[in-house]
Formats: C-alpha cells, sequence, structure tokens
C-alpha cells in the first residue's frame, strides 16, 4: 500500500525542512459511511443488545468537529451496549507501513454531564484486524475540549504494516458520548525519532497485559 | 410562453439515389420569406427610433432586422449545402392582460427514407435537406398557400404588449440583450428556430389527446398510430432512467410513460455528452444523521416567501410536530408540546389544507429556526408560493416520499445522542458532487418531462433544472446569450447528434 520508494524521497525532503512531515493516513471523518470500503474495520466486542451501532457519523448539534462542517468526526456513545453492559467499540483504521518511524495520532472529545465519563483505549492491531492481537497501550479519559493524543512507533524494518485501533472501552452505565476526529499517520521529522524506542517498550509491556484478560 | 411545434404537411421521399453525396460542410444559408400583408408585421411603417443595435426606423424593419440577425447566428452554427427557408409571419395568436402566446415554429415538412438518413425515421426537412445533399422539396407543387415547400413556418404574436395582450410587456427588438421588462424577441426567436431546425421529438405525439400520447406518425404522415408507425430521429437518443431504454425501443404505451416521467428521460447522445460537463453541481438539500443510512441528499425547492436561500446554508436540527387531520399540520398556531419540539429546530410539516405562508409563520411562531414542507402527493418537491413579509426563517421543500425519509432519518437519530440531549438528523443545503443539475445521475442532461403532460411542450425542451440555463428550456430566461455551444449552452451539440 505503501510503497518504500517515496517514503525514502520524502524524507530527504523532511531533512531540508523541518515541517515537512509525511502523512501515511489522514482521515477527517467528513464521510463515516464510506470508512469500511476504504479499508477501515468497525466492530463491536461488548455486551450485546445496544440501542446504537458503534463509531457513527458525528452529530454537529451535540459538539462540532474540530475542523470540517459540525458532523465531520466520528462519534459513539453509551448505548453502543445495553445498560449494565461493557463496551467495547472498536475503530480500526486501514493497512500502513511500520518500515519507518511513524507516529500516530487522533483529536478526541466528550460530552460532560457530571457523573460520566468517556474512556478510549488505543494502540497497533496486526495487519489481518484480528483484535485477539491487539496491542492497546493507553487508555485515556477524554475531556470536554478538543484533545490531541499521539503514538510513537520505531520502525519495524521493510515490509513490515500494521492498523492502528482505538476502542471505546468502560461500563455504558458510566459513559456518555465521544467524538474522534483527525487522525494521521506521519513519518516525522528527524528529530523525533528518538522518542521511538520507549514506544516499542512500552507495547511489548502491553502485549502481556492484555493476554492476561 | 407556449411554443407549439406543428407541422402540417408531410411528405414522404422515395427519391431515386442519383443524389451525390454531401459536399465538403460549408455553413448553412437561411432565406426569411415574409408572408404578411401591407401593413402588418414586417409591412408596418409605424415610425420607431434604433434601439439596441437595431438600426430599424419602422416596427417592421425592425422586426426583419431581428428576423436577419438570429438566422446569421443559426448560419454560423450549422452547416448545409441546402438553403434553409424560413416562412415568417406576425399574427393576432392567443393573448389575454396577464398572459400571451408568444408565438411557435416547428418544421413545416418531415421526410423519411431520403439518401443519407436513418431508413424509416422521421427527419425535419432542412436536416433532411442536409443529409440528402438536394432540396428534397423541388420540383413538388406549392399546397397553394404559399409556403408548402418551406423548411421552417414561424408566427409571432403582432399584438404583444398592446392593451388586453400582456400590456407593457412587448418584445424588445434591440439586439444587445437589455430587454429590461420586456420579452427578448432575439432569445425568443433563436429558441423557436431551433425547434424547426429539429429540436423537437417532432413526430411522435405529444399534444392533448392523453390516450395518444406516444403514438407515432405512420409512414404516409397521415396519422398518428399506436403501433407501426415510424420512429422520429429523436428515440435513439431519448433514454428512460426508469425503463432502462430508449423511446426507439418502447412500445407507444411505454412512451406515454417516459413523458411524464419527471427527472427520469435524458438524452444520450455523444455530442451532448461530451459537453454536459457544463452543468454545475447539483444543489441539493444534505442531511446528515449519526444513524447509519438517515444521511442523504434530496431535491428540494424553495419559496417565495421568507429570506433567499442558497447553497452552504445550514438550516439545523429537524423536528416533526402532531399530525392534524382535522385542520391540516401547521395551520394553526403551535401547542406547547409542538412548540417545545420545534424551538431552535427545524420543523418538517405536511402540505396541505392552508397555505405555505401560514405553516411557515405558525412554526416562527413557535420559535422555529428553518421549515421544511412535505409534499402530500406524489410528484417532486413543490415550489412554495404565498406571501407573508414577516417570516424571516428559511423555508423549502421536499417530495412525499424524502419527506418520509427525513421524519424517519429524525427517529432514527434519537439513541445516537448524549444521556442529556437526543442525538439529531440536520439540514443544510448544499451541492452533490455526483450529480450535475439538470443531469440523471450518468450525467446525461434531462428532458423536460412534467407530470402531467404540456401539451407541445413537453419532451421537446431540456428539463427547467438545467444550471446554467439553456436556450432550449420550455422558458425564456434572462441570462441567455447567443453562443449554442458549451460551455454556455447544449443547443448546438444536440442538434450534431441527431445528423447536423
Amino acid at each position: 500500500m505503501f510503497k518504500k520508494a517515496s517514503v525514502a524521497l520524502a524524507l530527504v525532503a523532511a531533512a531540508a525542512s523541518a515541517h515537512a512531515d509525511v502523512s501515511l493516513l489522514s482521515e477527517g471523518f467528513d464521510q463515516v459511511p464510506g470508512l469500511t470500503s476504504a479499508g477501515w474495520i468497525i466492530t463491536n466486542t461488548g455486551t450485546p443488545g445496544g440501542a446504537t451501532l458503534p463509531w457513527v457519523q458525528g452529530d454537529g448539534n451535540i459538539f462540532s468537529a474540530l475542523t470540517g462542517t459540525a458532523e465531520s468526526y466520528i462519534s459513539a456513545n453509551y448505548n453502543n451496549a445495553p445498560a449494565g453492559g461493557l463496551l467495547g467499540s472498536w475503530l480500526i483504521t486501514p493497512v500502513f507501513s511500520t518500515a519507518e518511524n511513524l507516529v500516530i495520532s487522533f483529536w478526541a472529545r466528550s460530552d460532560i454531564l457530571d457523573g460520566y465519563a468517556d474512556q478510549l483505549a488505543f494502540g497497533l492491531v496486526d495487519a489481518s484486524g484480528d483484535i485477539s492481537n491487539a496491542l492497546l497501550g493507553t487508555t485515556v479519559t477524554t475531556t470536554g475540549a478538543w484533545t490531541q493524543y499521539s503514538l510513537s512507533i520505531a520502525g519495524q524494518g521493510l515490509g513490515s504494516n500494521a492498523r492502528f485501533a482505538i476502542e471505546y472501552v468502560g461500563a455504558a452505565d458510566g459513559a456518555n458520548y465521544v467524538g474522534v476526529d483527525n487522525l494521521v499517520a506521519t513519518v516525522p521529522e528527524p528529530s523525533s525519532w528518538a522518542l521511538a524506542g520507549l514506544s516499542l517498550l512500552g507495547l511489548a509491556a502491553i502485549r502481556r497485559r492484555r493476554q492476561s484478560r | 410562453m407556449h411554443k407549439s411545434i406543428k407541422q402540417t404537411a408531410l411528405r414522404t421521399a422515395l427519391l431515386a439515389a442519383f443524389c451525390g453525396a454531401v459536399g465538403v460542410s460549408q455553413a448553412a444559408t437561411i432565406v426569411i420569406q415574409s408572408r404578411d400583408p401591407a401593413g402588418v408585421g414586417f409591412n408596418d411603417t409605424t415610425p420607431v427610433s434604433p434601439v439596441g443595435g437595431n438600426p430599424g426606423l419602422t416596427l417592421g424593419e425592425q422586426r426583419m432586422y431581428v428576423y436577419r440577425y438570429v438566422a446569421d447566428i443559426w448560419e454560423q452554427a450549422l452547416q448545409s449545402p441546402v438553403t434553409i427557408t424560413v416562412n415568417a409571419g406576425w399574427e393576432s395568436l392567443t393573448c389575454t392582460a396577464t398572459s400571451a402566446t408568444l408565438g411557435s415554429a416547428g418544421a413545416w415538412n418531415i421526410w423519411h427514407d431520403f439518401p443519407g438518413g436513418q431508413p424509416g425515421t422521421w427527419y425535419p426537412q432542412a436536416l433532411a435537406n442536409k443529409l440528402a445533399g438536394v432540396n428534397l422539396s423541388d420540383g413538388q407543387a406549392d399546397d397553394g398557400s404559399g409556403y408548402g415547400n418551406v423548411d421552417i413556418k414561424t408566427q409571432f404574436n403582432v399584438n404583444l404588449g398592446n392593451t388586453g395582450c400582456l400590456e407593457g410587456s412587448p418584445f424588445y427588438l434591440g439586439v444587445d440583450g437589455n430587454a429590461g421588462d420586456k420579452v427578448n424577441f432575439v432569445e425568443t426567436l433563436l429558441h423557436e428556430l431551433g425547434h424547426g431546425l429539429g429540436f423537437s421529438v417532432v413526430s411522435v405525439y405529444t399534444g392533448s389527446v392523453a390516450s395518444a400520447v406516444g403514438y407515432r406518425l405512420n409512414a404516409a404522415g397521415t396519422s398518428y398510430v399506436s403501433s407501426g408507425g415510424l420512429p422520429s430521429v429523436w428515440e435513439q437518443f431519448m433514454y428512460d432512467n426508469t425503463a432502462g431504454k430508449t423511446w426507439l425501443n418502447m412500445t407507444s404505451a411505454e412512451r406515454r410513460v417516459s413523458a411524464v416521467n419527471p427527472a427520469g428521460l435524458a438524452w444520450n447522445g455523444p455530442n451532448v455528452a461530451a459537453g454536459a460537463p457544463m452543468l454545475t453541481a447539483q444543489p441539493v438539500l444534505k442531511i446528515a444523521s449519526p444513524a447509519p443510512g438517515s444521511a442523504g441528499l434530496y431535491s428540494y425547492n424553495t419559496a417565495s416567501f421568507g429570506p433567499t436561500v442558497a447553497t452552504g446554508l445550514s438550516l439545523g436540527a429537524l423536528a416533526t410536530i402532531k399530525a392534524d387531520t382535522v385542520n391540516g399540520q401547521g395551520c394553526l398556531p403551535f401547542d406547547a408540546a409542538d412548540t417545545a419540539a420545534v424551538t431552535g429546530k427545524v420543523a418538517v410539516i405536511d402540505r396541505g389544507t392552508c397555505g405555505f405562508a401560514v405553516k411557515a409563520k405558525n412554526a416562527q411562531n413557535a420559535g422555529a429556526i428553518g421549515v421544511i414542507i412535505a409534499n402530500n402527493a406524489a410528484g417532486s418537491a413543490p415550489g412554495l408560493g404565498g406571501t407573508d413579509a414577516s417570516i424571516v426563517i428559511p423555508t423549502v421543500s421536499v417530495s412525499q416520499t424524502d419527506g418520509a425519509a427525513l421524519r424517519a432519518a429524525i427517529t432514527a437519530s434519537v439513541p445516537y445522542g448524549t444521556r442529556g440531549k437526543p442525538g439529531s438528523a440536520s439540514a443544510s443545503l448544499a451541492v452533490d458532487p455526483n450529480r450535475r443539475a439538470g443531469a440523471d445521475l450518468a450525467g446525461r442532461p434531462l428532458l423536460y418531462t412534467p407530470n402531467p403532460l404540456i401539451s407541445g411542450s413537453s419532451v421537446s425542451h431540456w428539463d427547467v433544472s438545467a444550471t446554467p440555463n439553456l436556450l432550449m428550456e420550455p422558458n425564456i430566461s434572462r441570462d441567455l446569450g447567443t453562443v449554442l455551444v458549451p460551455p454556455k449552452d447544449l443547443t448546438v451539440p444536440l442538434l450534431k447528434d441527431i445528423g447536423w
């Protein structure tokens, strides 16, 4: 999907201009219904019986997207699982190359209501999209303002690839409404590479935790 | 404006093959032939001042100047080795104080089975002559009228603008386009000659006898017949999206249905297809909803009251009110529940019982920020008439089917909201990137197919939804010019499709 040659060329350009990051993936969620045909995976592993499907077009009357038209973000809500159930709403990107060092970032926010909070876990999944192999290293509680979250990944060599997954987690009874916008995967400028090794260590640790569950 | 297609004299040609091949293309030659008596029409000696580039000093001179001006435009647009003869007259046509038949024109003779034409197919004479390379009427005795052999016969309303005949709106005889409130005669005549030259289905019945619509003219040219008649050269390019075939391959009954298939009948000729990208993107009512399958793009129509709406306008979240089969939905001031439902939202209200402006005003008084009127019967989104200067919220309309889809979207969106606020479907005015204004989903320009049929006008025009406006729409728009090819117009490409 992403040719090695073009990344190499782009990196040469990046060296000349410190801000010329190379985007491998860039999604503004203008058209959520078109995502699955573009290689995205949306699936629900939460308690069955919720009133809504997970990860749908945002509702501009609840809050507006970070950029673009008001509804151009992707959303999930407490009705993804029934009362008393557990949420497990997965949003998984298309496959991208992990040959080079990468930074994957997205923006998220919640609709804030006293007594409720929305949690997102995120990390890598293998190219098959098999969520039993997912490495969701970070869990965050989103706030009432659009906030950027990111994950740095060290390059794993020619031919390697993966997907990035966000899972809406927690008890349905404690959740409300969450939005995600502007998800991008970029090959960073050289000065960012130093962070990559740390991320890789973190990922290995998470794998054990997920498997024990 | 009524532009009927008349064709009274018919000829069949059984010419031997001695006719030479059509020579190298040359600009057409058009001759104008007056049939007006002394003192009338072209012979009216009423003194006038030169106007808008027309130097004539009498009314008759100015009328003829415009005829020549328009004929010159057509001469440059088309090629034919055979002179095209237009018989022209100024006559008392139907009119009242508020409406008038401006004029009409049509191919006066039509032909089939001549050298150079498709066999068993009706053609207008001007085109048939071009294809044959000779004047097919040469040597034929006149029918006594003096114009029995001409290609095109025209008549325009000699009384237009006078008392009792669309008073105050006479023809504008200038050639600079500055018609103001008058009727631009250059555009009117350009349009009518277009019909006479071949912009018309010509030999398929689209008149006022409903049961005969779709019948073809028989080979003898004597009557319209349910089966066994000959097709028009137009029919191979008249593609019905619902039936999935052209008129050429339809029965009379199928053509009758297709003639009143709004936005369903398109022109699929190659020259028009090449020019069709000149049409702009189709304006639509865009419904955004978190509920999967509920978002969509819908055709809409506009209102004569309230603020002017345009692409880019965000209307807001949709809301419904209770049905009211007694008084009509939205016809009475809203009660507390309906007021709560529509405050700050766009009210979806069914058409019926009271005026559109009444419904819009009641919604506005209840705090609504917009109104969408849903048709209460089959058909497209209705134009919303009425006046009420106190209405300040935008109002648009959708079809009955689309109104039901909007209500379904409102219901489906509810569980997708937050614990404090139900999910909602919202509306804005946008453009459909996959569709052009006046074309079908495949980009083929649409023919004019209103339901019910408009006798003599249906089918033989472009649909009124075309943007920019086209010369061969049923109405003369103010923004037309004298260029007949893309990116301004699609008249010449259609004529080329049929053989010009």
